[in-house]
């Protein structure tokens, strides 16, 4: 089983949607997926129409015989399987704290579903949190979801500078709701591209068919299978798909 | 051939299914709707379990199905796995067809090279159903399956309508409640899917073909009826597999009957105070030609198949001066098909293979005199046959010396493998742990000495090749590069060679022949 997150220090880039719709294209072409909701906001568990309870709450996950298989839930779409958040998951980091490796804890509850499973995708919350380093440590790649602006390239390079030491994840930044019409942005998209070889070739662009989806509660492939923004996540996953299995 | 014995106990896929004997799908429709199910319309839908023809999917744990209706669906489940769905243009016929990806992995892991068949076919008129939450979350799913055929089968009914219930990872009391609901309309829940019971009323086994070990002797039971019911299943694997090898479906339906004649050839060599003389040298002669015949083929399919792993590690510009042996592989390959076709389709081959399998079915006729030992118990035949082939090995193999001539060397190897298929064909009335133990140590001396005969085959050839491209005026890259290759592979060979003794010592032990004669019953000494 690969294990990816979406990942950023910054909020509302598009982790989430991202997420989603990986993890819906990901089952599209023959994969067996669990999308784990780390955030406490759980607008992935939202997304799927699935009710944002996680039985004992953060702490129980957390705890040492917690285990992830009892919080599993079919979404609407075969094959892919989601374990929802609840708003307890704003204390992962204190529940974390109190373990003695509390940046294994994350692969450790993955590993009894690496046969069941062929990715874990994990939609984390902002920050560079005892979470987030528990997500690094268990993780094959992070997707980073990066924002056509000054201030998001220099998070990600904070980023790429911190994750560059050790075995660290596969960084894979891709750039995520563009808007085309706009000179700076498209600017931007040269200078990223330049900057960051290891970027996704693939771009979202900021559309009102992904904006939809709160109103959807469903994946864009699902209510507009033939918008372009459908198309762009399939790329995006036939991109990540690539460097994971290359 | 029919065998009852393992069909789908378990579906393990997290789907249950019911049997409607009495029911139309309207009425489950009508009975679903009322439990606040949503019906979708109805689609046609054809159903297919896809496997190799030796069920090596279903052994796996894992069952592939292809759904055809507008588009193309493979549905690949498993036991205690989460189930994984696939568009695809059309269903693969061999795993390379598949995009490349974990589905393919996971198929090609079971499958290997062995191609994706149709085990079963069943046209259906399908309704799906679904019950949904306050949120519009589905928390219930069932599909009605209206039966139309059996491809293949027309004439036969089955049960015609069955409904199955997903058991949805975190809904599992929504499940149950359907369950419920079906049971309480009178359904009877089946121990198997829907493709199963199709599979069991058309009497196709879906563990794919049996082997020899499947066939359970009766030590006590007389020697010529035990040598009779194991040539009769080696006589079906032949059977079953000469289509397959007529069509090149995939190299293993040659192989798995080349196997089974030589198999074949074993027991007839063996059991000549066994089986009625008149019988027994009609059978040799005929099987030998068969063996013959299919020789060549199999060695070039291997030679093809093998032959990335024969370059493996050589400069790429040796490997591509080394196409024209390549190809001119493929087409001696191609020839030997076209040969071996000739001689399986000759009407005197096929009234063999169908008189010998009517000889062994009908009543045994011993003629007035039975063979010496045919009325003997089967465990003492069997104990001699097997003590003799393995003493013979034995003192064979103690004459090999470091400069004693490889036809020695071959012909201890079709010793080691004619006691290999006797321990094979008639493993059920040898006690199985001290049979295991003994195997496996034959099977690292039998390694050895595959690997240097193969090597010595493929030598051989190699040199002829080198002629033929030579007469042909072939470039000098190429002349060098089949220098290097046979030179590599004849390295092999000589390092098999070298390891013979050590590998041989290792089997020629007192271990080796107690653990043989605990396996016949006899006791060490
Ligand atoms: N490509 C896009 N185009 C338009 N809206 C988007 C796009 N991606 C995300 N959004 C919207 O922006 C908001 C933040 O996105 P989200 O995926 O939740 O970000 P994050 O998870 O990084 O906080 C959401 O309302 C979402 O619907
Ligand atoms: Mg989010």
């Amino acid at each position: 089983m690969k294990v990816v997150a979406t990942y950023n220090i910054k909020g509302g880039v598009g982790k989430t949607a991202t997420a989603v719709n990986l993890a819906y294209e990901a089952t599209r072409a023959g994969n067996r997926v669990l999308l784990w909701d780390l955030d406490p906001q759980c607008a992935a568990t939202f997304f799927f129409r699935i009710k944002p309870t996680v039985k004992g709450g953060a702490k129980r996950l957390i705890e040492s015989n917690g285990s992830l298989a009892a919080h599993i839930r079919a979404t609407d779409h075969l094959g892919l399987d989601l374990v929802p958040a609840d708003f307890s998951m704003r204390n992962l980091d204190l529940h974390l704290d109190t373990r003695k490796r509390p940046t294994r804890r994350i692969t450790t509850l993955l590993e009894p579903l690496a046969d069941q499973y062929d990715i874990a995708i994990l939609d984390c919350p902002p920050g560079i949190t005892l979470t987030s380093e528990s997500v690094f440590a268990a993780c094959d790649a992070l997707l980073v979801p990066t924002v056509p602006t000054t201030l998001s390239m220099r998070t990600l390079d904070q980023l790429i500078s911190f994750l560059a030491d050790a075995d660290r994840p596969l960084v894979l930044p891709f750039v995520s709701m563009i808007d085309r019409r706009k000179k700076l942005q498209r600017d931007f998209l040269a200078e990223i591209f330049e900057r960051v070889p290891a970027h996704l070739p693939t771009v979202i662009a900021s559309t009102s068919v992904i904006e939809r989806m709160g109103i959807e509660r469903a994946p864009v492939a699902v209510f507009a299978p033939r918008s372009q923004s459908a198309l762009a996540y399939r790329e995006l996953w036939a991109d990540v798909a690539r460097r994971l299995w290359a | 051939m029919t065998n009852a014995a393992t069909f789908w106990l378990v579906t393990g896929l997290m789907s249950t299914t019911f049997a409607a004997a009495q029911h139309t799908p309207h009425d489950v429709a009508t009975a679903l709707a009322n439990a606040g199910f949503v019906l979708e319309p109805v689609r046609t839908i054809e159903r297919t379990l896809l496997d190799t023809f030796d069920g090596r999917l279903h052994t796996a744990g894992l069952r592939l199905e292809s759904r055809v209706g507008h588009a193309t669906e493979l549905v690949l489940s498993g036991v205690d796995t989460a189930t994984a769905v696939l568009l695809v243009a059309a269903a693969p016929s061999v795993t390379d067809q598949l995009p490349a990806g974990p589905f393919r992995r996971r198929v090609a892991e079971a499958a290997e090279d062995r191609a994706l068949l149709a085990v079963v076919r069943v046209r259906t008129r399908c309704t799906s159903a679904s019950r949904r939450d306050a949120d519009g979350k589905i928390v219930a799913a069932a599909t009605i399956w209206e039966q139309l055929s059996i491809d293949g089968h027309d004439g036969l009914t089955m049960v015609p309508c069955t409904v199955e219930v997903e058991t949805l990872r975190g809904f599992e009391k929504h499940a149950r409640k359907t369950f419920a609901t079906l049971a309480g309309l009178g359904l009877a829940q089946l121990d198997h899917d829907t493709l199963a019971e199709a599979a069991r009323v058309a009497q196709i086994h879906i563990g794919g073909y049996p082997g020899p070990s499947d066939i359970v002797l009766d030590p006590a039971m007389l020697a010529i009826d035990g040598c009779c019911e194991v040539l009769t299943g080696l006589a079906n694997t032949i059977a079953a597999n000469w289509q397959g090898t007529i069509d090149e479906t995939d190299i293993e339906f040659l192989h798995d009957l080349r196997i089974a004649v030589r198999r074949t050839r074993t027991v007839l060599g063996e059991a000549k105070k066994v089986l009625p003389s008149h019988m027994l040298s009609k059978a040799r002669t005929e099987f030998a030609q068969l063996g013959s015949v299919t020789g060549p083929s199999r060695d070039l399919d291997v030679y093809i198949v093998e032959w990335p792993t024969y370059t493996d590690g050589l400069a790429p510009d040796i490997v591509s001066a080394l196409e024209p042996v390549r190809a001119l592989l493929r087409q001696r390959q191609i020839a030997a098909h076209r040969e071996l076709n000739d001689a399986l389709r000759a009407p005197t081959t096929t009234a063999f293979v169908t008189q010998w399998r009517l000889w062994l079915a009908g009543p045994i006729d011993d003629g007035d005199e039975p063979a010496p030992a045919a009325h003997d118990p089967l465990i003492d035949v069997v104990a001699k046959r097997i003590m003799s082939a393995h003493t013979r090995l034995v003192e064979a193999g103690r004459l090999i010396r470091s400069d004693t001539p490889a036809e020695h060397v071959h012909d201890l190897r079709k010793d080691a493998k004619k006691l290999r298929y006797l321990i094979e064909c008639f493993g059920s009335v040898l006690s199985e742990k001290p049979r295991k133990t003994f195997v496996r140590r034959l099977k690292v001396l039998q390694d050895n000495l595959g690997v240097h005969q193969d090597a010595e085959v493929h030598v051989a050839t190699l040199r002829e090749i080198a002629d033929e491209l030579h007469e042909r005026g072939e470039t000098s890259a190429t002349m060098l590069a089949v220098g290097q290759l046979t030179e590599r592979i004849d390295q092999r060979r000589r390092a098999a060679r070298a390891e013979f003794a050590e590998r041989f010592a290792a089997y020629d032990i007192d271990d080796t022949r107690d653990d043989l004669e605990r396996a016949l019953g006899r006791g060490p000494r």
